[in-house]
Formats: structure tokens, sequence, C-alpha cells
């Protein structure tokens, strides 16, 4: 059985309805991590909020595990580009909501907030609130935050894309570590193709004209990599054709270029 | 992009808007207008001069309330929602301690304007407090009695003010003002 699935799903918005996409099918593997890139306006965030329940498609349907989504849920932990934590919560409390929401005793929710401050190198900020971090740590607690609720599918939304190089290499690697177990599926929409190839086993191109995913880009790079592999000859070549492959989408419809920020080299 | 969320909101704020017509009816009638009727019905010692206090400071505070809560961001919602929140929860644990800034905001505000209804209530007839104090000095053309009232009142309404900073920071430290 499928983790994810997207049967013929249609999105449309506005009055005139004017498609986002239409029909869309694919299916994601448990423990499989997807990048979808392509276009501004391509529906990468609409696939987000449709998988996350909280967009239902005009038709079709999307299904977890053969059950259409019908709602929001613990099962499918949500990252935003901008950290999104509470303000009025430290980051203890920020990393406890999930288990308190969910349930868990005080001790319980004191582990799981020891355990992922601990996974994601920020052991010793339990007490501080989000406005005394750094966009780089608030993103951190956002993760630790998402993992602590123990979803089975993780939906990132650029979730990189507010940090400077060197912090997203490092959040781009930390985020890689808690993937590589395979207990987690993860699809990822982003601007950045050097991310989509080093975090993804397959990366979904999105087209504007038509909409909807237009080439999948297979990355078969061993699931365990390590920050040097941005370097070798594989990873470039991956990288070189999917900007090709985005660069075509643009040239054959009318788009808006993507906020590329990788060259082939 | 937020487009894509938009529909997940709109039953919350309906509930809003639909409490927000009631309150917007009652505030169109301005406080000094009811001065006179609320000191007839209440008398013009303390009772009337709190209904008069309370109807003066909810109308600023529901609408600063009413206008944050239309204005929540919803990423917060759809995080505590994925996060395993139930409607209670996400109205307990997200919606109301959005509003904690705008409701200090207004409550700063309507400090002022608590004092306003006060005085209002006082110079109408009653037969003590500063406002009174400040008619019978003006009508014995006592205008130093009249400024040493003026200044007390500006120093009450001064600290109030500087109190409710103060508790507030103390109960939601997170809600100090900053630069962006």
């Amino acid at each position: 059985m499928k983790e994810l699935e997207f049967r013929g799903v249609s999105v449309a918005f506005g009055t005139p309805l004017s498609p986002v996409f239409e029909q869309m099918s694919f299916d994601v593997e448990r423990g499989e991590v997807i990048s979808l890139v392509g276009p501004s306006g391509c529906g990468k965030t609409t696939t987000l909020a449709v998988l996350g329940g909280f967009l239902r498609p005009s038709s079709g349907s999307a299904l977890m595990r053969g059950v259409e989504i019908r709602g929001a849920s613990h099962e499918r932990g949500l990252v935003f580009q901008e950290h999104c934590l509470f303000p009025w919560l430290t980051v203890r409390g920020n990393v406890a909501f999930g288990p308190r929401m969910q349930g868990a005793g005080k001790s319980e929710q004191q582990v799981a907030v020891k355990e992922w401050l601990k996974r994601v190198g920020l052991e010793g900020q339990e007490d501080k609130y989000p406005f005394e971090l750094s966009v780089g740590m608030m993103q951190r607690v956002g993760i630790a935050r998402v993992l602590a609720a123990q979803p089975d599918v993780l939906l990132l939304d650029e979730p990189f894309a507010a940090l400077d190089t060197e912090r997203r290499y490092d959040l781009q690697d930390m985020l890689l570590s808690l993937l590589n177990d395979r207990t987690r599926t993860a699809v990822v929409a982003t601007h950045d193709l050097e991310e989509a190839v080093f975090l993804s086993d397959r990366v979904f191109v999105f087209g504007t004209s038509p909409k909807g995913i237009r080439e999948v880009l297979r990355v078969g790079l061993p699931r365990s990599r390590q920050p040097e592999l941005r370097y070798e000859s594989e990873f470039t070549r991956l990288k070189a054709k999917l900007v090709e492959l985005v660069r075509a989408e643009i040239r054959s419809g009318s788009a808006t270029p993507v906020g590329q920020t990788v060259a082939p080299t | 992009m937020l487009s894509a969320w938009v529909w997940e909101l709109d039953e919350m704020a309906s509930l809003y808007d639909t409490i927000g017509i009631l309150m917007q009816l009652l505030r169109a009638i301005p406080v000094i207008a009811v001065v006179p009727f609320v000191l007839l019905w209440f008398g013009v010692a303390e009772t009337g001069k709190l209904v008069l206090i309370v109807w003066g400071i909810v109308f600023p505070i529901w609408v600063a309330t009413h206008a944050a809560a239309r204005n929540i961001d919803p990423r917060l919602i759809w995080a505590a929602k994925s996060l395993g929140a139930s409607r209670f929860d996400v109205f307990a644990s997200v919606v109301l301690p959005a509003l904690v800034p705008s409701i200090v905001g207004s409550v700063r505000v309507a400090v002022g304007i608590g004092y306003l209804c006060v005085v209002a209530a006082e110079l109408a007839g009653a037969d003590s407090g500063l406002g009174y104090r400040i008619w019978v000095s003006h009508l014995v053309f006592r205008a130093d009695r009249m400024v040493a009232a003026l200044v007390v009142l500006g120093l009450l309404t001064f600290l109030t003010d500087w109190a409710v900073t103060k508790v507030s920071l103390i109960l939601w430290p997170w809600s100090r003002p900053r630069e962006s």
C-alpha cells in the first residue's frame, strides 16, 4: 500500500474558477523523500495543502495508506518556510505542543522535548522564547516541534528558503540525518534545485502549461548522504539535468522564472 | 501561496463576525450620550460610574480583539491542527494567546476612555470625585484647584497605563514590542 497517493486530483481557485492543476496523479512509497520543483504558481504549495488536509480537491482524491485525507492530522506534520512557532510559548512549550495535544503526560512531554532538541542541536535553549532565537534556530525548533508529534509524513514548504547558504546546508544535513532511517516519508516543496537533488529519492518537476507534474527525476544516490556528496560528479550531473528540466518548463510556459539558487557547473 | 489555505479559517471568522454585528450596533451609541440615562437609572453613586466605565471600555477592547481575531496568522492554526490540536485546543491554545498583544494594547486605550467616563459622570451630577472638584472650582473661579485636579487626573491615567504595561509584561513577556 502506498503511503501517499494523488488520484486524478484537480484544484481550482477564484471566480471564475482557475485551475491550479488538473487530474494530477502520483504516489509516494513509505520512507521516500520527494521534492516538488517548478516555476512559481505551478501548484507546489497547493499539493502540500491537499496532502496536509487543509484543502479539499475540486475533484479526485488524496489518500494516505489507502484512506482518503479529509482533514489535518498529526500523522502529517507541516514545516513552513518561516518557522511559524507559537510566539507565546518557549522552545520547550513549542516542542511539547504536539505531545500535549495528543494527551501525553508531563514527563512524556519532557522526554520528547529533550530528545528532539538534542537531535536538532538545541540543548540548553528550552526556556527561550522564539524572539530570542536566530532564524536558523527557530527553523530547527520548528522541525523539532513537528517531529516531536511523531508524524509519519513530513510536509515541508520551502523550509530553508529564508536562510543563508551556510545555515541552509547545515539544516539540510540535519534533516537528511533525521530521514535516513526511512521511517518517515517526506514531501518537500522547494525552489532550490540543489536542495531537491540532495534531499530526494525522486524530484517532481511541475509545469504551468499544461499544469501539473511534467517530469520525474529519479535520484539514484544512496540514501545515507554526506555533505561532501554535493561536490561529487554524479550529484553535479543530476543537478544540471534538473536545472535543464525546469528551464524547459519555463520556456514551454509563460511562467515566472523559478527563484533558482543554483546554476549548473 | 496563502490562497491555497484560506477556506480553513472561514468558519471561525464567521463566528467572530456574527458576534461582531451585535457589538457594532451597541457601539454606535456614543458613551457621553449615555451618561444622563445611566445616572438616572443607576444613580450618581459608584454603580452608575461603574456602568459607564464598563460601557466605555468594552467596545474599544472588543473592536481591537475582533480585528486581531480576523488577522491571526492562519499558519499558526494549521500548525496547531497538524500537531493534533482539536477545535477547542486551537481556540484555547492558539487563538486566545494570539489575541493577547491586541487585548493589552486596547486595554491601554480603554484606560483613557475609562477615566473619561468617570469624569463625565462626576461632571454630570456627582457629589464627589475629581470631575466634581473641577466643576465646583469652575463655579467659584478657582483655576488653581482646577489645574491641580487636572494634574492629578493626568498622573492617575499615566500610572494606570504604566501598571497595565508592567503587569502585561510580567504575565506575557513575549508580548513585548520589538523592532522587526
